[in-house]
């Protein structure tokens, strides 16, 4: 059930536009996790900072830059150094995608963070004022199931495998 | 209550965020013009200040917004024998003041070139946005990060986070 009633704002007061709302985006900050996902939120936040001549952060979060020591199997198996992808590595993809999503003429800048990923996010957009933060989702699925279903290192792999 | 990236940013976040659905379109937006705009609209401040972004971005487009106003009311069932009122009527009385007020809301919007349209419906908000939205192709969905609700970001809404995770278009939530 539903009552439409349409107005045309045109003709009304004029003098009172000057305490309406101006949209206007100066930071915006774009966290992506290298998946396909997160390249659409990607090309919307270049859109936004090419229209409104806006600074781009593209933050990638990864969980540790350290390496990390790993026991397989059996407590006597012996312990196996991991070195997760390097921040100059994410830095290249961040790189990468951003290039592929047109931001050539954008004043964009990347960030490579470690820790918990929405925490990070939105410490990021506290420390850059950011005034727009556009962010990727799978819908049902949640963008935190693309953080911990794929390493950044396993999405860097599924990029370059497709390209 | 909310456990994925997007929700907890969307909860903690102090400015407004742009969520982009993957069934968003494909092909990046050359331009940020966005010609219909669904608005939710429960009269609470972070709604009214949606309002203000979906004008103003309507504006840059010469786009129209459609603003929604959704009553809750579940009881859709005749009238019962021993209802000491007229539940019918009760209800257009409802429909009949939300469109009330969201008509002194866009009259009062001043712009020009800003197409804009009340619509009230009745049933569960989350479903009547994305129902409304769907119905006029919407681009854009944009509303308040915090409802009517009273326990404000603790239950952060649970109606922008349904939108959110089912919208088929961007959705833009913004903070009173």
């Amino acid at each position: 059930m539903a009552h439409t009633h349409a107005i045309h704002a045109s003709g009304r007061r004029v003098h009172a536009a000057q305490e309406a709302t101006v949209v206007e985006f100066r930071n915006i900050l774009c966290p992506i996790d290298l998946s396909e996902a997160s390249m659409r939120a990607l090309a919307y936040a270049v859109a936004f900072a090419r229209w409104y001549d806006a600074g781009l952060t593209v933050l990638h979060v990864a969980p540790t830059f350290e390496p990390m020591q790993v026991r397989s199997g059996a407590l006597a198996n012996p312990v196996h150094v991991v070195y997760p992808i390097t921040r100059e590595e994410i830095e290249d993809e961040l790189r990468r995608a951003l290039n592929a999503a047109g931001a050539e003429s954008v004043n964009a800048s990347l960030v490579a963070d470690a820790g918990e990923v929405a925490g990070t996010i939105v410490d990021r957009a506290a420390r850059i004022s950011a005034d727009l933060v556009v962010i990727g989702t799978h819908g049902r699925g949640g963008f935190d199931r693309l953080c911990s279903d794929r390493s950044p290192r396993r999405s860097c792999e599924r990029r370059r495998a497709r390209s | 209550l909310l456990g994925s990236v997007t929700e907890k940013v969307l909860r903690k976040a102090p400015c407004p965020i742009l969520t982009v659905p993957p069934h968003a379109s494909p092909d990046p937006p050359h331009e940020v013009l966005f010609k219909r705009i669904l608005c939710a609209m429960d009269f609470s401040p972070s709604a009214l200040q949606a309002f203000g972004f979906a004008v103003d971005l309507a504006r840059q487009a010469n786009g129209l917004v459609t603003v929604l106003h959704t009553i809750e009311w579940l009881a859709e069932e005749e009238p019962r024998a021993h209802a000491h009122f007229n539940v019918a009527e009760f209800r257009q009385h409802l429909v009949a003041d939300a469109q009330e007020r969201l008509n002194a809301l866009i009259g009062e919007e001043p712009r020009a070139w800003c197409e804009l349209e009340g619509v009230v419906a009745i049933g569960r908000p989350y479903r009547e946005v994305l129902q409304a939205a769907a119905a006029r192709t919407a681009d854009l969905i944009i509303m308040g990060a915090q409802g009517r609700g009273g326990m404000g970001l603790a239950l952060f809404g649970s109606t922008t986070h349904q939108v959110v995770r089912a919208a088929a278009c961007p959705v833009l939530t913004v903070r009173g």
